[in-house]
């Protein structure tokens, strides 16, 4: 394990409100092996969110270290942290956050074009089913569509991470599942590393590891012994 | 507190910024239009206080010299006048060096010493009040210019005594606030020359023997009384005082300056504040409704929650009623500071030298009122908009109009736009139409908001370039006290350093078209001058075929090209006579200005007899004007005197023997007078004072009697004359007792003020109309004669040619050359001189064919042929104007002081920069404005731009986790609003250069009239200026994405 792709050491998150710190992570040491689909799970406001995005370096520990791919995140300056959100990170955000002026193909490009060799993002959107609907805004498409624009817009840099936060929390139950679904299958079939943040627990029956945690600390883990197809778990 | 209100407090709190910026913006609008409209009213305020605080007269009127008692008299019974005032009003020469060359005229002005003056009450600025009869006091604007001081001497010539005064204190004078000397002498220049001081009246009336006498009353009227008809009514009743000019308040040079320049402003000051106002309040609009619009996921939440539409409502009003509540007070706080340096700064610019604030509520509560109303309007509209909205629709509000988003799909833009990322720009103006629509309209209102102010500048600017460098071309311009023949053009063009010489004529009279007039300056031009080359904007050139308006008329008057305007010459009194120039100079080869009339100053009396007494044949010609009266009187006092003496046994008294004298000659004396114009006064003192000094020596002398023979009277004539003569040689002086005479009863000083101010005041009360006629016309003319014939003959009744006793001095003196004076005077000589210079129409019409391009005041442009023709000036020019060299320049004006009666020169550099001078009001306000239309601007500009980033911050985040540097997507933001300024750049153009057409066109006046112009570096600057805000503004919004915390927004569900 001592290999991993992602490593955090003892590391803390906390803000300040006034004379008191309020800890999102504490302490926290975890690390995420190459190809892992880690689910990280927790009621709101145990520090998951928080957790995803020290990965992602758009949040930095108070202390403590976060190595991914043998890269210091804590030593990087503004220039290296997004050449390094460019090529190692995919974020899946539970609000899609696609940008609503451009189409499905050119929300896709958009990632596609912040790296050398990105994969055709109009290979991705077929893959992940949308390839008829390339020229739609995002405002056409519905909420499992648009989150798997955002997955296509992830996988697309061909970065070796993604980092999904509550990706089915806005959509319903069957839809939840086909998006699921198709990130189960980017990890296997591309290999990727995914950490998936989520408080719905059946839905930790997918992943190869759960980290449960509670008030910024992880207080259990373990690793899915009879994992799931994503469409077989109900919620 | 409600929830809602709660909500309302940390919706600006969280909004805080876009908060300020708005109120800022509504702060700015009132601000200014609170700042500039007081600033203006003030103005007017500070000078109607001035007006009344001290007392400003309502009437002027000129006499001659006068008694006092003999004006009170005429006054008396006058029904509508408050109040007046009899003073003293002298130019005279006056230097501040005791051995000073330099002399400037002053304007000398009677106060008195026992108290001060109830009407046009001095303010006393520093010093005090005079106290001595040598103490005086000096105009503010004068004191001023010359930097004089308390203790100063002032040199005033009076022959050539001096009179030496001390300044004891400076005045400020409701007649000189705008130290104008007169309607024409108003640039700051003519300080220069220029000056008014106040002396004590016994010291004036001393000092020019004028003991009791007066030539000026100044009136209050009554209220209600009309003081135009209460002028006509003081002018009949003063009339045989001499009167010689009456105006009221309107007329009043520096009141008339005032007023225009005031006048001129009230566009600035009315149409800015408000042009500001409403760009700020629509600003507003724009922003408020972006701000709600924001809100309507908020919006639709709330009705969600089963909040009434009314109480959403409400609650947005409040939101709108705290900003507009806010921006106005905060605004009307800072319109009342700003107005306190603003109109400190337009009264210096108008030598106001007093200022008075007030607070104008009615103005206030507008601002307060128009900024509230478009505040509330925004935040009625856009929640009612965002109310109206489903419950679907506002819950799921992106701000983004799916059917409007613009694709690039092919073509050009395509190809350089392939990037995704560069065509977020074009994606985002195409967004949301509507904020599209309102950005590029408030950067259209920024750059509007710089360019119509800067518009202004560049118009005067050019106006003045355009005038001094393509149509006033002459370097300098003479103008004359009087008429010369024309041929001094070319004596003046063989001067050294002078290239063009070209004559001119300028007058100031009525015009009238279609029952409307204007006082206008009438200025003759040689048809093809080379020198003014004024040029018609519409209309036809060729002055030989009609008249060129100025341009103010466009803008004061509805006359069309092809009009005709009427030139009214009818209040011009015909008394004619005949005055010869130039004879001296001709004959005696020197240069003198030998008009020997008695229009001449009393003070140079003695240096014209001086001079007479120095050239011998023209003493012996002034003899001879004598005698000729001597010896007709002289004849029949013989026959009467002789046969009551012998009659009466030559036992009288000579009491007895004056009165039979009296007697016999009153009636030859009256009749004299009756039939030939002669003056009384003069010629019972010259006569009256042989005849008793005749009667004296008989008495004393009985032998005469008896030796009487008609050689011994003309020996004892001879004698008198010749003790006359050299007692003004030695005496240097006509005897006081003879001054005083004279000035009372002749008017002397009133007739060498008309002669001065003959082409000035032309049209106002113009006392006689000369006709002049060159000397070489008249030689032509002249047949042989005697001039004693002359003597006889001129006093011949000449039916409509009214030749007075000093008419004939002027004649007889002016032409000099005795071979001429000699042969001149008969009968059909002059028959022949009227004939030939028939009497000026009462009117003259002519012809509009253009306007021309000239930026100041009415004036109206004939060929000089036309004005020498309805002028009676045949042959004669007023002025010349020249081109000559830069070095030459001194040399050529000093040459002109000393050989001509010079009334003024202009160095067209000096007019140049007293036009500037004169401008700097309107570039102050102007700057003023500058300055406030940049601030709106860069706060429309700031907002807008600012909440098209606020709107956006979930995006920027999204794509800053996406990896998307700070540099891209702060030129995805440039590109973005590079696009929208170009696009309400271009939109802006029109709508500055029709707004700037609009308020130019709305502020130009009779007092100037500038071309509406914007300089292509205006439009530039503006430009640069809204990029400069532009790089600010985006430079702080990408600051604000980089700032933003990254982890919360990005789980926004909306910003």
């Amino acid at each position: 394990m001592n290999n991993g792709i992602i490593r955090l050491s003892n590391v803390t998150r906390y803000y300040e409100l006034g004379i008191s710190r309020i800890y999102a992570l504490k302490n926290i040491d975890l690390t995420v092996e190459k190809g892992e689909f880690l689910i990280v799970l927790g009621p709101s406001g145990s520090g998951k969110t928080t957790l995803l995005n020290v990965i992602g370096s758009i949040d930095k520990p108070n202390e403590g270290s976060v190595i991914v791919d043998g890269i210091d995140l804590t030593a990087l300056d503004e220039d290296g942290l997004i050449e390094y959100r460019r090529k190692y990170v995919g974020f899946i955000f539970q609000f899609f956050n696609l940008i609503p002026t451009l189409t499905t193909y050119e929300n896709v490009a958009l990632a596609a074009e912040l790296v050398d060799n990105p994969m055709d993002p109009k290979e991705v959107l077929e893959e992940v089913g949308l390839g008829d609907k390339l020229d739609h805004l995002p405002s056409q498409l519905s909420g499992g569509e648009q989150q798997r624009v955002a997955i296509a817009r992830a996988l697309v840099k061909d970065p070796p991470i993604l980092l999904c936060d509550e990706p089915t929390g806005e959509l319903d139950f069957e839809t939840g599942r086909r998006i699921l679904k198709t990130l189960k299958e980017v990890n296997e079939r591309h290999g990727k590393t995914i950490v998936l943040v989520t408080h719905n627990t059946p839905i930790s029956m997918i992943g190869d590891r759960v980290i449960r945690l509670r008030s910024g600390e992880i207080v259990d883990e373990y690793i899915v012994e009879e994992k799931k197809d994503p469409l077989e778990i109900v919620w | 507190m409600s929830i809602l209100r709660k909500k309302l407090l940390k919706d600006i709190k969280f909004n805080r910024i876009k908060f300020m910026a708005t109120i800022v913006i509504v702060i700015f609008g009132v601000a200014f239009y609170v700042g500039l409209y007081s600033s203006y009213q003030n103005l007017r305020f500070s000078i109607d206080k001035v007006y009344s605080d001290l007392n400003f007269a309502d009437i002027w009127i000129s006499i001659g010299y006068s008694d006092g008692e003999e004006i009170d008299k005429r006054i008396e019974g006058v029904d509508g006048i408050a109040d007046y005032e009899k003073r003293l009003v002298i130019e005279a020469p006056t230097s501040f060096e005791i051995d000073g060359e330099e002399f400037i005229t002053g304007r000398l002005i009677s106060i008195p010493l026992d108290g001060e003056t109830g009407i046009n009450k001095l303010l006393i600025n520093r010093g005090r009040y005079p106290e001595r009869p040598d103490e005086i006091l000096v105009e503010y604007g004068f004191a001023k210019h010359h930097n004089l001081s308390i203790g100063d001497s002032v040199y005033i010539k009076n022959g050539e005594n001096l009179l030496e005064l001390e300044i004891v204190g400076v005045a400020i004078s409701p007649e000189y606030l705008w130290p104008a000397k007169t309607i024409l002498e108003h640039m700051p220049d003519v300080l220069r020359r220029w000056g008014v001081f106040y002396i004590p009246e016994e010291k004036l009336q001393e000092a020019f023997g004028i003991k009791g006498l007066y030539n000026n009353v100044v009136f209050k009227v009554e209220e209600g009384a009309d003081p135009e008809t209460l002028t006509n009514i003081l002018k009949d009743r003063l009339g045989d005082l001499g009167v010689s000019e009456a105006f009221t308040r309107r007329d009043q040079p520096s009141n008339n300056i005032i007023s225009l320049s005031v006048d001129s402003l009230t566009t600035l000051a009315i149409a800015f504040p408000i042009f500001f106002l409403s760009v700020s309040s629509i600003a507003t609009y724009m922003v408020l409704s972006r701000i709600i619009a924001m809100q309507t996921r908020q919006i639709g939440l709330l009705q969600a929650l089963g909040y009434k539409k009314r109480a959403i409502i409400i609650h947005y009003l409040e939101y709108s009623l705290f900003i507009g509540i806010i921006g106005a007070i905060l605004g009307i706080i800072l319109g009342e500071l700003i107005s306190i340096p603003l109109t400190d700064i337009f009264a210096s610019q108008l030598s106001l030298p007093l200022t008075f604030r007030r607070v104008y509520p009615s103005q206030i509560a507008l601002g307060f009122g128009i900024s509230l109303l478009f505040t509330l309007f925004a935040g009625f509209l856009s929640s009612v908009k965002a109310v109206k909205l489903s419950l679907i629709e506002a819950m799921r509000y992106t701000g983004v109009d799916i059917k409007r988003i613009y694709r690039i799909r092919n073509g050009f833009l395509a190809k350089i736009f392939r990037k995704s990322i560069w065509k977020l720009p074009f994606r985002n103006i195409s967004r949301n139409p509507v904020r599209t629509i309102f950005t590029i309209f408030g950067i259209a209102l920024g750059f509007t908001m710089i360019v119509v102010p800067y518009s202004f500048n560049d118009s005067m600017d050019y106006s003045i370039e355009d005038y001094f460098g393509r149509v006033q071309i002459y370097d300098v311009k003479a103008y004359f006290s009087k008429p010369y023949n024309i041929s001094i053009v070319d004596d003046v063009a063989g001067w050294d350093g002078v290239r063009n010489v070209e004559p001119y004529i300028e007058l100031y009279l009525r015009i009238e078209n279609d029952g409307e007039s204007w006082t206008v300056l009438v200025r003759g031009l040689e048809s093809d001058t080379e020198l003014y080359r004024v040029e018609p904007l519409e209309g036809r050139g060729g002055l030989k075929s009609g008249a060129l308006l100025s341009k103010a008329f466009l803008f004061a008057s509805n006359i069309q090209v092809g009009d005709e305007v009427t030139i009214d010459i009818k209040p011009i009194k015909k008394v004619y006579w005949i005055e010869m120039n130039r004879t001296f100079q001709e004959i005696y080869n020197e240069t003198l200005n030998l008009t020997l009339s008695l229009s001449m100053e009393i003070s140079n009396m003695r240096e014209t007899y001086t001079r007479i007494k120095n050239m011998s044949g023209m003493l012996d010609e002034a003899i001879d004007v004598f005698y000729g009266l001597l010896y007709t009187y002289v004849e029949n006092w013989d026959a009467t005197v002789r046969r009551e003496l012998i009659e009466g046994g030559g036992n009288l008294t000579l009491e007895e023997l004056n009165l039979i004298a009296y007697n016999a000659t009153q009636p030859y004396i009256t009749y004299l007078l009756g039939r030939y114009g002669y003056n009384e006064t003069i010629v019972t003192y010259y006569l009256g004072q042989y005849m008793f000094i005749w009667n004296q020596n008989i008495l004393n002398n009985p032998s005469l009697i008896r030796d009487y023979s008609q050689e011994t009277i003309y020996r004892e004539a001879d004698k008198i004359v010749e003790q006359m003569v050299t007692e003004v040689s030695q005496y240097g002086y006509i005897p006081s007792e003879i001054v005083s005479k004279l000035n009372k009863e002749l008017d002397i000083r009133n007739w060498r003020d008309r002669s001065l101010r003959i082409h000035i005041s032309y049209n106002m009360i113009p006392p006689e109309y000369r006709v002049y006629i060159d000397i070489e016309t008249f030689k032509q003319m002249v047949v042989a004669g005697d001039f004693r014939e002359f003597i006889k003959s001129i006093i011949i009744d000449k039916g409509d040619f009214n030749v007075k006793y000093l008419d004939y001095i002027d004649i007889l003196l002016d032409t000099g050359d005795p071979e001429y004076t000699a042969r001149l005077m008969s009968d059909d000589i002059i028959a022949e001189i009227i004939s030939r210079n028939p009497p000026p129409p009462d009117q003259y019409s002519v012809e509009v064919i253009g306007f021309a391009n000239d930026p100041a005041g009415l004036a109206l442009y004939i060929d000089i042929e036309t004005a020498q023709k309805i002028f009676s000036l045949r042959n004669m020019t007023m002025g010349l104007l020249i081109d000559v060299d830069e070095n030459s320049q001194e040399k050529v004006i000093d040459r002109l002081y000393s050989e001509y009666d010079i009334l003024f020169i202009e160095n067209s550099a000096n007019t140049r920069k007293d036009w500037v001078e004169m401008l700097g009001l309107y570039s102050n306000f102007v700057n003023a404005i500058i300055a406030f239309g940049l601030t709106i601007s860069a706060a429309i500009m700031f907002n807008t731009i600012n909440i098209n980033i606020e709107e956006r911050r979930k995006e920027y985040a999204t794509m800053r986790t996406l990896g998307v540097r700070m540099r891209e997507i702060f030129w995805i933001l440039t590109i973005e609003n590079i696009v929208l300024m170009a696009i309400g750049i271009i939109i802006g153009i029109p709508i500055s250069i029709f707004t700037s057409n609009y308020l130019l066109n709305v502020f130009n006046s009779e007092f100037f009239a500038f071309d509406p112009v914007i300089y292509n570096q205006t439009f530039i600057i503006a430009t640069i200026l809204l990029g400069i805000i532009l790089y600010v503004t985006i430079w702080l919004g990408v600051k604000s994405i980089k700032m933003i915390d990254l982890p919360r927004v990005i789980k926004e569900i909306s910003t």
